[in-house]
C-alpha cells in the first residue's frame, strides 16, 4: 500500500513538533523514519497510526484518505519499543489476540497464529508467557501480533532500541527478511543512521519536525540535500572546512586553499563549508592548485588503513589514508579529493552548492 | 597475623550470633504479645464456668473438645442469622465497590477528559473527612429514603471507596500505554480492554483491594450499631456487643462467641497472606 502524506503538521501546544510534512512512500517498501531524538519521526508514525490526531494536513493510505480514522479502522499493525506484550497471556494468547477482537472462530484463530509464529520463528515457545522471553523474543512475537491480522501498513517505533548490541543485529536482519517475506509496506522509526541505512530501502531524513530529504540509503550518502544531511550520516562524521569561494578557489582564513574544478559554480565570495568525507582523501605526491597541503597531527593503525587527524587552514579534520605511506606526526602532506564525498554548503542556511 | 585474623573472625561470627539471637528473641516477643490475646479466647471458650473463676487461671481448658460453650452461645443469641447478615452485607459491598473501584480507577487512569485531574484531586481530598463525620448525613439519607434498619442501609453508603480507587488507579497507570495502543489498534474497545487485559493484569491488586474491604466490612461496628434497629438485623460484631450485656458475667460464653467472629477472617487471612503480600508488594513496586 502506498502512503501519502500532505502537508502533515503536529503542535502540542506552542511546540510544532512536526512541520508541514510532505512525503510518498512506496507499496511494499520498508522505509526508515530517521532523526536526532525529538526530531518528530515518532509524532509522525503516531499520526500515522491514529493514536495522535493531526493538527492540519491529510495522510492517504493508496487513494484513502485516513486522516480522520480511528486506529482501528486503519488496517495497521503496531510494535513498540517495549514491545507492549500482554503480560498475563502465553505466546499463542498475544498472537491470537487480536483476531479474537475481530470474531475470528478459535480453529482459525489458532491456525493464522501459528503460521505467524513459524514465520518469526517463534513456533515452538506458543506456551510460553512474556516473561520467560528474551527480549529478541519478546520482539518476534510483538511483530507477529502485529502481523496476525494482515496489516496493510506495519509500524515499528524504534523496535531495536531496548536490545544489547548482538540481539540488535541479528533483529534487525530478521525485520527485513520478515518485511521481505511478506511484502508488507513497513514503517521503521530509529535515530541509528548505520541501522537505517543497513535495512531500508528509503530513508525519510527529519530534523526538527521538518523533512530533510527522503531518498536510498546510498544516495542519502552520496547526495546529501544539505548540510544537516551530511553531518546526520557518516562515521566518522564529514569533515567541514569554513572558508570563502573566490575566483573558483576555496580559501580558508588564513589564506591555505585549493581549487577544484565545480568551485567556479559556487556562489562567490560567500561564507561556505567546504565538507568532506574522511574517506575521500588521495595522497599526492607533489604540491599542486588543487591539493591541500596538510599537517599531519597524529595517527592511528586501523589494520588495513590509517586514521590521521590532521589539519588544513588551522582546522583539523580526520582522514582515511592508506598504510604504505607511513605518515608520522608532524609531516606535511598534500591530499588531493576523490569525486565522491565533496561538498559545498552554505555556512548559514546549509543549503548545498556542490 | 594469623591469631590475630582468627580472633577478629570469631569475634565478628559472635556478633552475628549475637545479633540473630536478639532479633529473635525480640520477635519471639513481639509474636507472644499478638497472639496470646487469641489464644486467650480461644482456649477460654472450651473453659467450663467454674474453670474460668480459678485463681490463679489455667493456660488450658481441661478439655479441649468442650463445645458446650458455643451451643449455649448460639441457642442464647441468633449468631447464625448475624453469620448470614455479616456474610451479605460483606459480599455486597464487596462486590459493588469492587465493580465501582475498577471503572473509576480505568477513568482517572486511561481516559481523557476535561478536569480530570482536578477531579481526582477533589476526590483525594475527601479521604481527609473522617468516617464519623459522615454518620449524621449518612444516617439522616438512609432514614428518608426509608431504608434504615434494613441489610440494604449497610452496604450502600460503602459501594465505592476514593482509596481503592486511588491504590487501583496507580496500578493501572503503572501499565504502559503501549499495550492500550496495540489493543485499541487491534480493534479493542476500552470496554474489552479493560477486563481483557488490565484487569487481569492487576489481579493481585484486586486481591489486596477485596480482602482489605472484605474485613473492613466484617470488623464495622459503629454503623450497624446506629442503623440497625431490629434484633435480626444485626451484623456479627453488632450481635457479639448486644450478646455481652445479655450474657453477663459469662466471660466463656462471650469468649466462644467472639472465636466465631474472629475465625473466618483470620482463615482468610492465613489463606490468602501470600496474595495479599504480593499485592501490597506489586502496588507499591512498578511492576
Amino acid at each position: 500500500m502506498q502512503v501519502r502524506m500532505e502537508n502533515l503538521t503536529k503542535h502540542f501546544g506552542t511546540t510544532r513538533a512536526v512541520q508541514d510534512f510532505t512525503v510518498t512512500l512506496n507499496d511494499g517498501e520498508l522505509v526508515c523514519l530517521l532523526g536526532p531524538s525529538g526530531c518528530g519521526k515518532s509524532t509522525v508514525l503516531n499520526m500515522l497510526s491514529g493514536i495522535v490526531p493531526v493538527t492540519s494536513g491529510k495522510i492517504f493510505f493508496d487513494d484513502e484518505d485516513v486522516t480522520r480514522l480511528p486506529p482501528e479502522q486503519r488496517g495497521i499493525g503496531l510494535v513498540f519499543q517495549n514491545y507492549a506484550l500482554y503480560p498475563h497471556m502465553t505466546v499463542m494468547g498475544n498472537i491470537t489476540f487480536p483476531l479474537e477482537i475481530q470474531k475470528i472462530p478459535p480453529r482459525e484463530r489458532e491456525e493464522r497464529a501459528r503460521e505467524m509464529a513459524e514465520l518469526v520463528h517463534m513456533g515452538h515457545l506458543l506456551g510460553r508467557k512474556p516473561k520467560q522471553l528474551s527480549g529478541g523474543q519478546q520482539q518476534r512475537v510483538a511483530i507477529a501480533r502485529a502481523l496476525v491480522k494482515n496489516p496493510r501498513l506495519l509500524l515499528l517505533d524504534e523496535p531495536l532500541s531496548n536490545l544489547d548490541a548482538r540481539l540488535r543485529l541479528e533483529m534487525r536482519e530478521e525485520i527485513r527478511r520478515i518485511q521481505q517475506e511478506t511484502r508488507v509496506t513497513t514503517i521503521f522509526v530509529t535515530h541509528d543512521q548505520e541501522e537505517a541505512m543497513s535495512i531500508s530501502d528509503h530513508i525519510v531524513l527529519m530534523k526538527d519536525g521538518y523533512l530533510q530529504q527522503h531518498a536510498g540509503p546510498q544516495e542519502l550518502y552520496n547526495q546529501p540535500a544539505n548540510q544537516f544531511v551530511a553531518d546526520f550520516l557518516g562515521n566518522p562524521p564529514i569533515n567541514n572546512f569554513e572558508g570563502v569561494v573566490r575566483k573558483g578557489r576555496f580559501v580558508c582564513a588564513n589564506g591555505d586553499g585549493l581549487t577544484l574544478p565545480g568551485f567556479d559554480k559556487v556562489p562567490q565570495g560567500v561564507p561556505v563549508h567546504l565538507s568532506v568525507r574522511a574517506e575521500s582523501f588521495t595522497v599526492e605526491e607533489t604540491p599542486h592548485e588543487s591539493h591541500m597541503a596538510c599537517r599531519v597531527d597524529s595517527v592511528y593503525q586501523m589494520g588495513k588503513e590509517e586514521m590521521a587527524i590532521l589539519s588544513f587552514g588551522g582546522q583539523p579534520f580526520r582522514a582515511y589514508i592508506a598504510s604504505d605511506y607511513g605518515l608520522k606526526a608532524g609531516d606535511t602532506v598534500h591530499l588531493g579529493l576523490k569525486n565522491r564525498g565533496v561538498f559545498v554548503f552554505d555556512l548559514k542556511t546549509g543549503e548545498r552548492y556542490l | 597475623m594469623t591469631t590475630q585474623s582468627k580472633l577478629g573472625n570469631n569475634n565478628y561470627l559472635l556478633r552475628q550470633t549475637l545479633a540473630r539471637a536478639l532479633r529473635y528473641i525480640l520477635l519471639t516477643i513481639g509474636m507472644v504479645i499478638m497472639v496470646f490475646p487469641f489464644y486467650w479466647m480461644i482456649s477460654s471458650a472450651f473453659k467450663t464456668a467454674p474453670e474460668m473463676n480459678i485463681f490463679p487461671p489455667t493456660m488450658a481448658p481441661r478439655d479441649w473438645l468442650n463445645f458446650g460453650n458455643f451451643k449455649i452461645a448460639f441457642e442464647k443469641a441468633p449468631f447464625a442469622r448475624y453469620f448470614l447478615n455479616s456474610i451479605i452485607v460483606m459480599a455486597g459491598s464487596v462486590t459493588v465497590t469492587t465493580l465501582t473501584t475498577i471503572l473509576a480507577a480505568f477513568a482517572f487512569s486511561r481516559l481523557e477528559f476535561p478536569g480530570r485531574e482536578i477531579i481526582f484531586s477533589l476526590l483525594l481530598s475527601m479521604m481527609m473527612v473522617p468516617f464519623e463525620m459522615l454518620v449524621i448525613t449518612n444516617y439522616q439519607t438512609m432514614v428518608k429514603v426509608g431504608l434504615n434498619d434494613s441489610l440494604y442501609a449497610l452496604i450502600l453508603p460503602f459501594i465505592s471507596s476514593i482509596f481503592y480507587t486511588y491504590i487501583l488507579r496507580n496500578f493501572f497507570q503503572s501499565i504502559p500505554g503501549g499495550l492500550y495502543w496495540s489493543a485499541r489498534v487491534d480493534g479493542c474497545t476500552n470496554w474489552k480492554y479493560l477486563w481483557k487485559v488490565m484487569v487481569p493484569i492487576a489481579r493481585p491488586s484486586l486481591v489486596t483491594i477485596i480482602l482489605l474491604n472484605a474485613l473492613a466490612s466484617w470488623n464495622s461496628f459503629m454503623w450497624p450499631l446506629l442503623i440497625i434497629k431490629s434484633d435480626l438485623n444485626r451484623t456479627l460484631p453488632f450481635g457479639l456487643y448486644t450478646f455481652t450485656t445479655e450474657v453477663g458475667a459469662n466471660n466463656e460464653l462471650l469468649m466462644a462467641a467472639s472465636s466465631v467472629v474472629v475465625l473466618p477472617m483470620i482463615l482468610l487471612f492465613l489463606f490468602a497472606r501470600k496474595q495479599i503480600v504480593r499485592g501490597v508488594a506489586r502496588g507499591g513496586i512498578k511492576g
